[in-house]
């Protein structure tokens, strides 16, 4: 029985590792896109965006999200190597606007939601750029809601699971579950943390906060699995919680 | 009868050949006298002016196939605008046949000399023989000079008037190019060029004066003037004299003035000069204002003047029509704003877009982002209430909690 639940446990964790993937990549790789279009551009023609920009070549690059389609209008100087299809990071964002997309159309009529100037734009790697361009495919809304999914999921089942396995409800079960959280949230920053993008403190907390969760799930269960010890803790927890009813029942 | 006929005709003949006999040495001894020995081969230069003075020379050819000796000439006077400076007689010496001669004579013209070709008489002396043995012989031969129309001076034109930049503004610093031809027949000397300079303009790092040296008949110089107008000078056709001052073959002191013009054009400049955004911070579905205060800075008035404010949902008009701006006054356009209850959050670019146009109907625009942050719309309960209830609640757990393990210790 152990076994068979180290085995289900053991896969479910490599399912949600794999599953979170494509959206760890996609959440890491912040404001990416795919190239819709490209263009050139002289300063001058857009001296309220680049007020101060000396004369040089200057791209406009039409970059879509390739998960919610959102797409922007990126001003940057010499992005000599960029075509279309290419999977684009902006760097250096000094500006980004809700624009009217009819005063900036470069494009022939291709709407856009942001207007950004960026000081530069870089390619993503292989494994990045074929995962975006997955999702960015007719599957990908599917694979990154079911992502998505297993994202907030995975450790609710991980839970269920420890809870079926033991047919009873354990403090640890809670800890394995907030680690599997943090697990997801760690692979997440870790992505982030690659092309320099911005992840809240709280965020980074949490995800560092995976290996205390682990151990201290681990020490939990070590220490639930007697009974006695067990008791120590639960019959005062029951204890506490029925005086709450009572308060709130008095209430 | 036919003895009389024979004898008469003898007689008509004896009488002409008596008279063919007295005749034929007359006429020979006529010949010597009367026939033009010399000719006037070449005179050069051909033409003068009026005021000219130069040397000119005269070639003669002695027509005839033996030398003759002790050749001379002599210009006649005569009533004529050109004048012989110096000896009018010239000694040539021995002149072979078929040969040429030269003499130089200085020549002046009168300044008032009519245009036209004046022939003046020259007398040729010779003697057939060396010494004085040779009978003097002379004739008188002629030789034309033409008196061309103009005098031979300098005349400098200006042939165009540029500046850099080409419009000149109120305030302005801008080079004035003037281009000179001297179109007249003498070189010009000592050529200056000035120019008088008076309000609203100023001299910019030089003199109002600029030498320029010889130019020559038919050559172009560039005079430059580096000048400054007033900030508050008023749209109109300026006018600076230009004097040129300058030596040529007739006068050392010519003085020529020349009227420049320089068209000074006035322009409105309207900028925003403040932006209001009543509340500065705008949340999802807030409503505000926003004012612009534009003022003209310009030197002129600004015409129909009128705002566009372009952006994503933000106003609730787009377009503004304020009129006429005058210089140094302000004027506001104001724009209802409304944000959406679901508007995104983030930052909104709005392009502010200022039309006008001059008095002379020439079109400007000013285009300008205005940064509005749209927050997000404030919670019912904040989320510090919530986190300060959440806390509260753990603290309360935690401490019936330990109550409870404590009794059941006990």
């Amino acid at each position: 029985m152990k076994a068979k639940f180290k085995f289900v446990l053991t896969g479910l964790l490599i399912a949600y590792i794999v599953l979170l993937l494509p959206y760890a990549v996609h959440e890491g790789l912040g404001d990416a896109g795919v190239v819709i279009a490209v263009e050139k551009l002289q300063p001058h023609e857009v001296p309220e965006i680049l007020p101060t920009a000396e004369e040089g070549e200057y791209v406009l690059l039409l970059l879509e999200d390739s998960v919610s389609e959102e797409r922007a209008l990126v001003v940057v100087e010499n992005a000599v190597d960029v075509s279309e299809g290419d999977v684009l990071l902006i760097r250096d964002k000094t500006a980004e606007w809700y624009v009217n997309w009819h005063d900036y159309d470069y494009f022939g009529g291709e709407p856009f939601e942001t207007l950004v100037v960026a000081g530069r734009v870089e390619h993503v790697s292989t494994v990045e750029n074929r995962i975006e361009k997955f999702l960015a495919s007719g599957v990908g809304d599917i694979v990154f809601g079911l992502s998505l999914l297993g994202f907030y999921l995975m450790p609710l089942l991980i839970l269920a699971v420890c809870i079926y396995a033991e047919r009873r409800f354990s403090l640890w079960h809670v800890l394995v579950m907030m680690s599997a959280f943090s697990l997801g949230i760690l692979i997440c920053n870790v992505f982030a943390t690659l092309h320099d993008v911005e992840v809240s403190g709280t965020r980074k907390t949490f995800g560092a906060a995976f290996f205390v969760l682990l151990i201290a799930a681990l020490w939990l269960w070590k220490y639930e699995s007697d009974e006695a010890r067990r008791e120590k803790i639960w019959r005062p927890l029951k204890a506490a919680w029925q005086r709450v009813i009572e308060l709130l029942g008095m209430a | 009868m036919s003895g009389s006929i024979p004898s008469t005709a003898a007689l008509v003949f004896l009488l002409s050949l008596l008279a063919i006999l007295t005749i034929a040495p007359l006429a020979v001894a006529a010949g010597t006298s009367e026939v033009s020995k010399f000719c006037v081969s070449q005179v050069s230069p051909k033409e003068l002016s009026p005021a000219e003075q130069r040397e000119v020379v005269i070639s003669i050819r002695n027509l005839g196939t033996t030398e003759v000796y002790h050749v001379a000439v002599e210009v006649l006077a005569i009533e004529s605008p050109i004048k012989i400076l110096g000896a009018t007689r010239k000694e040539i010496g021995t002149v072979a046949g078929g040969k040429e001669a030269s003499v130089t004579y200085e020549v002046y013209v009168d300044k008032g000399a009519d245009v036209g070709v004046y022939y003046i008489p020259l007398r040729v002396f010779w003697r057939d023989e060396w010494g004085e043995e040779g009978e003097l012989c002379s004739e008188t031969i002629y030789f034309s000079l033409r008196v061309t129309g103009s005098l031979k001076r300098a005349e400098i034109e200006v042939l165009s008037v540029e500046t850099v930049p080409e419009v000149v503004k109120p305030g302005d610093t801008f080079s004035l190019k003037i281009r000179l031809k001297n179109v007249g027949i003498s070189d010009a000397r000592a050529l200056r060029a000035n120019i008088s300079v008076s309000s609203p303009f100023m001299p910019v790092g030089g003199d109002v004066e600029e030498y320029l040296g010889v130019l020559k008949s038919g050559e172009e110089t560039l005079v430059t003037f580096n000048l400054s107008v007033a900030a508050d000078a008023h749209t109109s056709q300026h006018i600076f004299e230009l004097t040129l001052r300058y030596e040529d073959e007739t006068s050392r002191n010519n003085v020529e003035r020349k009227e420049i013009g320089v068209f000074v054009r006035g322009e409105p400049s309207v900028y925003i000069q403040e932006i209001t955004l009543e509340p500065s911070n705008l949340q999802q579905g807030s409503e505000g204002i926003l004012m612009l205060k534009l003022t003209n800075v310009g030197t002129e008035n600004a015409e129909d003047v009128r705002v566009e404010v372009s952006s994503v949902g933000l106003l609730s008009e787009s377009y503004y029509f304020i009129g006429e701006i005058p210089p140094d006054s302000s004027e506001t356009a104001a724009f209802g704003v409304y944000v959406d209850d679901d508007a995104k959050v983030g930052m909104y670019a709005l392009k502010i877009n200022v039309h006008y146009n001059d008095r002379f109907g020439k079109e400007y625009s000013y285009t300008r982002i205005y940064e509005v942050r749209v927050l997000e719309k404030a919670p019912l309960i904040p989320l510090s209430y919530v986190v300060a209830f959440s806390v509260i609640a753990i603290a309360l757990l935690a401490g019936v909690y330990f109550v409870q393990r404590r009794e059941d210790e006990g």
